[in-house]
């Protein structure tokens, strides 16, 4: 069951934002996306799962490769926005350029 | 669940019938004699809108199961499944739609004179609100038979789909909202400006959509 309220619990976690933010610009593999990040593909597994269930993320099967697309409607994406303005005090919001998504997706690597 | 679903519209569009039915005999007590005292023109009146309504999803919905992939696999895949809900959402709310404007055109017809007053803002606030919500679902759609931006590129182009609906979307919804909220405010005497206004911010909304759809897609 895809409720608002399973929506805005996936979309409270920082992780889960920054998966969204990288879905802006196309469709990802599991592994691609773990990748990018310093968590283990386990962990963007279960991130993944709770996307997935609350609606946020769609997936494509092509041949042996699973990729998984953005799936939030214009109030989802309005309430991401939000949130990480909020959790970041309005210094770093959601972009839908690619450069500006890679670097923001790079950046615990480089911390 | 998803038959739930999908009986939702043939309740809309089945309560539109419904409330024909009880309008077309008390139309002729409303109208003792003129134009709506044949039978024709009456039930032209009061059956058009269901009958749209019907149509549109008869169509619609046989759009969709034909250009499903063959096969009780393809049938029973959740992709399938995801992409049709979101299209059977935005069907419900077009029917929605054509049956709240049935409602309001009856009860004028019927001469319900409480309504006079606002039944010509309800229309422009209801199609507001349509806009916010087909635009508040664009983005979930995928390539289909039935509805969206169907060119050669965008159905070749799964990718180009997505970032086209996505920014379309937001466009659709900035409009509805302009409409929801001038169907409450606009009065004779601020008409002459709306239209210029509306313009203006459609034309900058444009170019502002334009420009981030070219750094998604770095033309």
């Amino acid at each position: 069951m895809k409720t608002s309220n399973s929506a805005f619990r996936a979309l409270a976690d920082g992780t889960r934002r920054k998966i969204l933010t990288m879905l802006r610009t196309g469709p990802r593999t599991s592994g691609e996306i773990a990748a990018k990040f310093d968590s283990s593909w386990p962990t963007i597994s279960r991130h993944l799962a709770v996307l997935r269930e609350a609606g946020l993320v769609s997936t494509e099967r092509r041949g042996q490769e699973i990729y998984y697309e953005l799936n939030t409607s214009v109030f989802q994406d309005l309430a991401q926005y939000l949130m990480e303005w909020g959790a970041t005090g309005g210094t770093e919001v959601p972009a839908p350029s690619r450069r500006t998504a890679a670097r923001r997706v790079d950046k615990p690597q480089e911390a | 669940m998803k038959r739930r679903r999908d009986m939702r519209h043939v309740v809309v569009f089945a309560a539109g019938f419904l409330t024909s039915s009880l309008a077309y005999g008390k139309l002729s007590a409303a109208y003792p004699s003129g134009y709506l005292e044949a039978p024709g023109p009456k039930a032209l009146v009061t059956f058009l809108l269901p009958t749209a309504a019907a149509v549109i999803y008869l169509l619609v919905r046989s759009l969709v199961i034909a250009s499903w992939p063959a096969g009780p696999a393809a049938w029973a895949s959740t992709e399938t499944h995801d992409a049709d809900d979101v299209v059977s959402d935005i069907l419900f709310w077009i029917l929605l739609f054509v049956m709240s404007i049935h409602g309001l055109v009856l009860a004028v017809l019927l001469r319900a004179e409480w309504i006079y007053p606002w039944a010509g803002r309800a229309v422009v606030v209801l199609l507001g609100m349509l806009l916010i919500t087909v635009g508040n679902l664009r983005p979930r759609t995928r390539p289909n038979a039935a509805l969206g931006i169907r060119t050669a590129r965008t159905l070749a182009d799964r990718r180009l789909w997505m970032s086209t609906h996505r920014i379309g979307g937001y466009v659709v919804v900035v409009v509805g909202i302009v409409t929801a909220v001038s169907g409450v405010f606009v009065t004779r005497a601020n008409m002459p400006v709306l239209p210029a206004l509306v313009g203006l911010g459609g034309g900058l909304l444009t170019m502002v959509c334009y420009r981030r759809f070219a750094a998604i897609q770095e033309f």
